[in-house]
């Protein structure tokens, strides 16, 4: 564990010293040195490393699971899989649903599962807790002796996977008891295959499901789909669409189900619970930059498309995107990729071998030269996590992250320089444009079970900075002030610069009860935060490169405190009732450091001239240049689900809830009231999720409706959102998933109609038909060529096909539609996996982000002042080949 | 077939308008429409003038939607938001001639109603200080109080127009491009894609302030004048003419086809 860490850091030294020369040639020796040192590491593991004897939990008494009679009359089959915590005495301590199988099936291998007794894992002489994965196959009998609605048949609990709580050193063997069938002859269930001897997460309790807009997406074999980033992942969830005239490492723009997020602020971004939003951000508030997480290391992803769960805050305006981090491989690995346009990426990982998958230690460096003018980049990154399980039912975990990140952006075109040929396709106009960001966090946090109550605590600091510097205009916007000296236009260049401290807690408490036979819950939980920003914009003059005016200046502390009561209700087994109230409050302390930038008469003997933030008033009377504005609000959100099923895998629901979103700190400062916009939702759907013969499957379709009083649209002069009318947004989500033995596809499409409510006008720049489709064949190559040296020779082959609708842009217009092309193909032997990933396999020469608005670049004979397309180039085809080497993490 | 148009219409997204249009239009100018090479009229202050010849240098003509306030505060020479439509020269046009010069390149804009128009008398940079492109070239003969005077006169912009500081704490009040941009000029015209965006430019207001007498005599044989390229005097009398925001520029939009 500690190697790691180290490599990680030197390694990061030597990329410094030589990155902008011989790069190729540096990158190939340090992929043999590797591939050669892990080859001298397997070769002196042939010593087994000393290791303590640890020996797993034996099964005294098993108890079959009941076939729950409704889902039995509906002939529903599936497997749940148990987290069981065996306590050192052989108790059955705490009981989680680590894959669930759907209602019904979760509560009956729970309730089996208690009634266990158990010979305690050992570490020598001495008893230790431990935790196992049971999993429970419930599966139909015969046609022919199918029974009726009150039949008892009961699932079988096969073979427990154990995993010591105090993580060994080595893998522990796993002892296979008999099953001792119990249920009727025409019930008996028909065992699954011996599950994995893999260790499971000491993950947080999922929050039960709001409907059918609750995605709880599992990357699974899909991570074969290439992506570039955590953003991308996004993708799964139905109605998605990522854009990025910022380039690499700027935050992804989200477009979902109507909403033009812009960079996160119209979705609750978290990882693992902690908050990923920047409060206060001059760039948009809520801006949130997900590059810092190793898409590697992302298990899963519950995306909520609507302000539905009480446990949403602010931003939850399209819907919230919660990451849940693992690192599904043990062991050490390395993965070093290049490919087109002097793009190295080199990731390195580190997972106790029998630890929990929760339980990582990562690093990734990365650089490209980019696929045209100024778009290189430079990221790194460490990711740290370590997750245990103490006594009494409480487990903890502790991460820690660092991400720096620096490159340039190309910026957006203007259609008619480029049909003209004035500019290429790939080119920029400003050079200078570009961003440097940083983001520090640490957290920790503890869950515990006792009786009938979980409680989650968690706590997060974070320390995140951003030097943005865009231009979108040109030479336009440098008006002529009365007070400054005559001056043409010097340049439109944006220099943003914010640096935000953020404290928080969040927690909860629930209580799981049986009422009338059936499980009900009921939880509380708090969200408290507070972020300390400063920011600054200025102009930045081309020919110079100085900044010749200061358009903001904020000094911010921002607090936000939610609380929250959420129930589980389930009146009829076929009934859930789910949803709650919350209440937040947002208070806003700005301190606007240029609060003064024009006076109508100025001093005759001492004139301001060229200054931006002024300290004088009307015929010269001096004040300080700053205004201080504190503003409050509070919010009251009802949110509630009703689901009603299944029935033969068919569940229906409905839901409506209220969210807001938090005022820019820049208006603030214009003495608005916060929170300034107010989100109301609704939506009904339906699902379909059932397992036949192994393959899992599952359909959703919603239709939904959602209104915001005050949205936000974007404006290049100013460089980020600026308050416009209320909006409603109309439209339908759908999505598949299917995952058999040997394959694994998503597909979702999502059309929807947003309008301004006074003009019934559409939303400029908000796709109405998004359709991305994610599909991944894998398994071990048969025949002849499907072992070597007796080990298997493993493959796996991932596409992922984009196509989004014409969007319509301002000015009655529409963009051009998208449609991309991703592969990734992969081989893997023992320790040794090669992939070859091509990203836009068709090389589309396609506008990534197509506006409309006015800009002036100098690029003709006199100012070009009003609104014609622009756009950001998408990707060409960018070829990707990666060596992963793997020691001590066979599974 | 209605089911699968309407089918076709949900499927690539083309529900709905976000209003207005981008557009693309030609433009023109010319002299008015009874232009005449000599142009015979009669000035404000009695002169008969009849000019032989006329030039003017255009550099761009814009549209834009704002709407002229009387004792609206200095406003900057270019408001950015405020244009829906622009067509760039440059383009020399015979002010003695009907026939309509092109635009040597197509204009632009969006469908939305315009309410003023502004001409760019410049050569080049609308902010430079110092340009020597002549603008207006004239020459003909004016009677007035009983006395000839054939003359010439060549307007430039530059830094003979400079106006000056009169606030010191105001330094960027009257910078050098109001002297170059004529506006506002009262239009009604919503540009259409296909369009054609028509100006008329008629001389003779131009002359309505000149007092010939304070022109500059150069030569006695041939007897020539000269309007002196100045901001005060007949020389500013004139320019005072050319950049008149009333009388002498006329915008019609001829719709396609």
């Amino acid at each position: 564990m500690a190697a790691s860490p180290t490599r990680i850091v030197l390694r990061s030294a030597a990329f410094d010293r030589v990155r902008g020369s011989g790069s190729p040639v540096y990158w190939a020796a340090w992929v043999a040195f590797v591939f050669i040192l892990s080859i001298a590491l397997r070769a002196g593991a042939q010593e087994p490393a000393p290791a303590p004897a640890v020996t797993p939990p034996e099964a005294l008494q098993r108890v079959d699971a009941i076939y729950p009679p409704e889902v039995l009359a509906a002939r529903r089959e599936g497997t749940v899989v148990l987290f069981v915590t065996v306590e050192a005495d052989g108790s059955v301590g705490p009981a989680t649903v680590a894959e669930s199988a759907g209602e019904g099936f979760d509560e009956a291998a729970l309730a089996a599962v208690k009634q266990w007794k158990f010979s305690p894992a050992r570490r020598g002489d001495q008893p230790i807790s431990s935790r196992i994965r049971v999993p429970f196959a419930f599966v139909l009998p015969a046609p022919a002796t199918e029974p009726d609605k009150s039949a008892v048949v009961a699932a079988e609990p096969v073979t427990p996977a154990v995993v010591p709580s105090a993580a060994p050193q080595v893998p522990v063997p796993v002892p296979v008891p008999a099953p001792a069938p119990q249920s009727p002859p025409e019930s008996q269930p028909v065992a699954t295959s011996a599950a994995p001897t893999e260790i499971t997460v000491l993950g947080q309790v999922k929050p039960p499901s709001r409907g059918t807009s609750d995605y709880q997406i599992t990357v699974g074999h899909l991570a074969a789909v290439p992506g570039q980033d955590a953003a991308d992942v996004l993708k799964l969830a139905p109605g998605i669409l990522l854009t990025n005239e910022g380039g690499e490492g700027h935050a992804e723009q989200v477009f979902l189900r109507g909403f033009d997020a812009r960079e996160g602020q119209d979705i609750e971004f978290t990882v693992d619970g902690t908050p990923i939003n920047e409060s206060g951000n001059l760039h948009g508030n809520g801006y949130a930059d997900t590059h810092f997480i190793i898409p590697e290391l992302i298990h899963s992803l519950r995306v909520v498309e609507g302000p539905f769960d009480p446990r949403q805050g602010n931003y939850a305006v399209a819907g919230s995107a919660d990451y849940h981090l693992e690192l599904a491989q043990p062991g050490i690995s390395t993965k070093f990729s290049a490919g087109s346009y002097g793009t190295y990426r080199e990731l390195l990982t580190y997972r106790p071998p029998t630890g929990s998958p929760g339980t990582f230690a990562a690093g990734e460096l990365y650089q490209t030269n980019g696929f045209g003018q100024n778009r290189d980049g430079k990221r790194g990154t460490v990711m740290l996590q370590y997750e245990t399980e103490g006594t009494g039912g409480t487990r903890y975990r502790v991460a820690a992250n660092a991400y720096i990140a620096s490159f340039h952006t190309a910026g957006v075109l203007r259609e008619d320089d480029y049909e003209a040929g004035r500019v290429g396709f790939y080119d920029t106009y400003d050079p200078l444009q570009g961003e440097d960001g940083s983001r520090y966090s640490l957290v920790g946090a503890v869950e515990n079970r006792t009786g009938k109550i979980t409680t989650q605590n968690q706590v997060f600091a974070i320390v995140s900075s951003l030097r943005l510097r865009e231009d979108f205009t040109g030479f336009l916007l440098d008006v002529q002030e009365p007070l400054q000296n005559p001056h043409g236009q010097r340049g439109d260049l944006l220099d943003l610069n914010n640096l935000g401290k953020t404290l928080g807690v969040r927690g909860s408490a629930r209580l799981s009860e049986t009422v009338a036979s059936k499980p009900q819950e009921i939880e509380i939980g708090y969200y408290a935060r507070g972020d300390f920003v400063s920011s600054t914009q200025q102009r930045i003059e081309a020919a110079t490169g100085h900044p010749y005016h200061t358009d903001t200046s904020l000094d911010s502390t921002l607090g936000d405190v939610g609380l929250y009561a959420d129930a589980n209700l389930r009146p009829l087994r076929f009934l859930a009732l789910r949803g709650g109230v919350r209440g937040d409050l947002y208070t806003f302390n700005v301190n606007n450091l240029c609060a003064v930038q024009s006076v109508e008469h100025p001093s005759q003997t001492d004139p301001p001239g060229d200054q931006s933030c002024l300290s004088q008033q009307n015929f010269g009377a001096y004040r300080d240049p700053n205004q201080r504005v504190t503003t409050v609000g509070s919010a009251l959100m009802p949110r509630a689900s009703l689901i009603v099923g299944p029935f033969f895998g068919v569940s229906a629901s409905v839901s409506a809830g209220k969210g807001v979103r938090s005022i820019d700190p820049s208006y603030v400062s214009q003495d608005a009231s916060t929170p300034f916009a107010s989100i109301k939702a609704y939506e009904g759907g339906v699902t379909f999720q059932r397992t036949f013969s192994g393959v899992e499957l599952g359909v959703r379709s919603a239709l939904f409706e959602t209104t915001v009083d005050r949205d936000l649209i974007f404006s290049q002069t100013v460089g980020r959102n600026v308050l416009g009318g209320s909006t409603t947004r109309f439209g339908s989500a759908n999505s598949l998933r299917a995952t058999g033995p040997f394959y694994d596809v998503s597909t979702n499409f999502t059309y929807v109609k947003a309008t301004f409510d006074d003009t019934h006008l559409l939303i400029p720049y908000v796709p109405d038909l998004v359709v991305r489709g994610d599909g991944a064949l894998f398994g071990d190559l048969p025949w002849f060529v499907g072992r070597l040296h007796g080990r298997p020779i493993h493959a796996s082959f991932g596409a992922g096909v984009t196509y989004v609708g014409p969007r319509p842009l301002p000015y009655g217009s529409r963009s051009d539609a998208i449609f991309t092309i991703d592969n990734n193909l992969t081989v893997g032997w023992s320790f040794v996996n090669v992939g070859l990933s091509a990203q836009n396999l068709l090389d589309t020469r396609y506008r990534l982000g197509e506006y409309n608005y006015a800009s002036d670049f100098h690029s003709q004979s006199f100012p070009t002042l009003v609104p014609v397309r622009h756009f950001a180039a998408g990707a060409p085809r960018t070829i990707m080949l990666s060596l992963t080497l793997n020691y001590g993490g066979e599974r | 077939m209605r089911l699968a148009l309407a089918s076709l219409v949900f499927l690539t997204g083309c529900g709905g308008s976000t209003g207005s249009a981008l557009v693309t239009f030609s433009g023109e100018a010319s002299g008015p429409t009874d232009a005449i090479a000599p142009l015979s009229f009669t000035t404000g202050v009695g002169a008969a003038v009849t000019l032989t010849a006329a030039k003017l240098h255009l550099g761009a003509v814009y549209l834009n939607q704002s709407v002229p306030a009387s004792g609206a505060a200095a406003s900057p020479c270019v408001s950015p938001g405020i244009y829906v439509g622009q067509v760039f020269g440059p383009v020399d046009v015979d002010l003695l001639s009907p026939t309509a010069v092109p635009f040597p390149s197509a204009g632009e804009g969006t469908e939305t109603r315009a309410r003023t128009a502004e001409v760019w008398l410049t050569g080049g940079d609308v902010n430079a200080s110092a340009d020597s492109t002549v603008i207006l070239d004239v020459a003909g003969t004016a009677a007035q109080a009983g006395v000839s005077y054939p003359f010439t006169a060549a307007v430039t912009i530059g830094a003979n127009r400079t106006p000056q500081v009169t606030n010191p704490a105001m330094p960027g009040a009257s910078p050098i491009c109001h002297q170059r941009i004529v506006t506002p000029i009262l239009v009604d015209i919503t540009p259409r894609n296909g369009g054609m965006l028509e100006l008329q430019i008629d001389p003779r207001s131009m002359f309505d302030s000149v007092d010939f007498s304070q022109a500059t005599k150069v030569t006695d044989e041939p007897l020539m004048y000269q309007i002196p390229d100045t901001s005060d005097g007949p020389g500013g009398a004139l320019f005072k003419g050319l950049t008149a925001n009333f009388g002498v520029y006329a915008f019609t939009f001829h719709e396609p086809g």
